[in-house]
């Protein structure tokens, strides 16, 4: 079992890489188009760096918290597992939220992915981490199903420790992204 | 990923740390100081989160990932190198002895 283990983590941490890179492709891109603005709106006209701040702080404790369910998974506490899960995807959902906020509130003033190229590429690379974070959290519910009908077993702690590889490397995207554009914006 | 020794102890001090990288580069936002919070963000959160560094022999996960950094580096940094050569080649040096060349919109 313990084999098995290695090797569906090995081969999910190895997916997790070729992510890596698609994120990694996405950040080039923005770095070559965040002045090509055609004239329009600025990166630093668009962010808000408190509203980021607070997103950031959602997604770091659901990091936190995803990890605290793995723990309760290897101690066979069940309901433990459960309400840190429930409270990892309280937090992803109010993270997409806001940044569907966010999103709205830029298109609804005009500044949508079709202005610039500066905008193009930010929809695209925040848009698809958003994207992936919806799929974690679909991922999340799901998996939460499935241990609150059969309770907490090796396969499901397996599966439990593939979704929180997948949540880490997601927050840690964010970390370059928070970085990169949004806090880029402001210097 | 055989299991680790994950204790809450970790999760928290990784928590932590990661909160006070977070806190200090919205703060402090100079160019070097937030690239500098960010990887030592992301080591943090490597090693406390995802365990890489604390498996036994072999190191296979570290190794991938290493690959993966190397693939990355390539990629944005090879775009970077050629994007600003083409912005460099087609900006227009009105200053050049009379010659004149074309001028794209991003400069």
């Amino acid at each position: 079992m313990k084999k098995e283990t290695n090797k569906v983590t090995f081969g999910f941490w190895l997916y997790l890489m070729s992510d890596c890179v698609l994120f990694a492709a996405l950040f080039a891109a923005y770095a070559v188009l965040h002045s090509a603005t055609y004239g329009g709106a600025m990166p630093s006209e668009l962010f808000s760096l408190p509203y980021v701040f607070i997103e950031t702080m959602l997604l770091l404790t659901s990091s936190f918290t995803v990890g605290l369910g793995l723990l309760a998974a290897h101690h066979n506490k069940k309901y433990g597992v459960l309400v840190a899960l429930t409270a990892t995807l309280v937090l992803g959902l109010s993270f997409l939220g806001m940044e569907l906020s966010e999103f709205f509130h830029l298109v609804m003033q005009g500044h949508s992915w079709q202005e610039s190229a500066f905008l193009s590429s930010f929809f695209t690379l925040v848009g698809t981490h958003g994207l992936h974070v919806l799929l974690g959290s679909v991922w999340m519910l799901v998996l939460m199903a499935h241990i609150f009908v059969r309770g907490i077993s090796v396969g499901l702690t397996r599966k439990l420790l593939c979704l929180s590889l997948f949540w880490h490397f997601l927050d840690i995207i964010w970390v370059c992204i928070f970085t990169f554009v949004y806090l880029w914006s402001a210097l | 990923m055989e299991r680790l020794v994950t204790t809450m102890k970790f999760y928290t001090i990784g928590f932590a740390l990661s909160l006070l990288l977070t806190m200090a580069a919205f703060l402090f936002i100079q160019i070097y100081f937030i690239i500098i919070c960010a990887i030592l963000q992301i080591f943090v959160q490597l090693f406390f989160f995802l365990h890489v560094g604390q498996e036994k022999k072999p190191h296979w996960n570290f190794t991938v990932l290493a690959f993966a950094c190397i693939i990355v580096g390539i990629l944005v940094g090879g775009t970077l190198w050629i994007m600003t050569n083409v912005q460099h080649n087609l900006t227009a040096n009105i200053y050049l002895n009379g010659v004149v060349t074309p001028q794209t919109q991003n400069d």
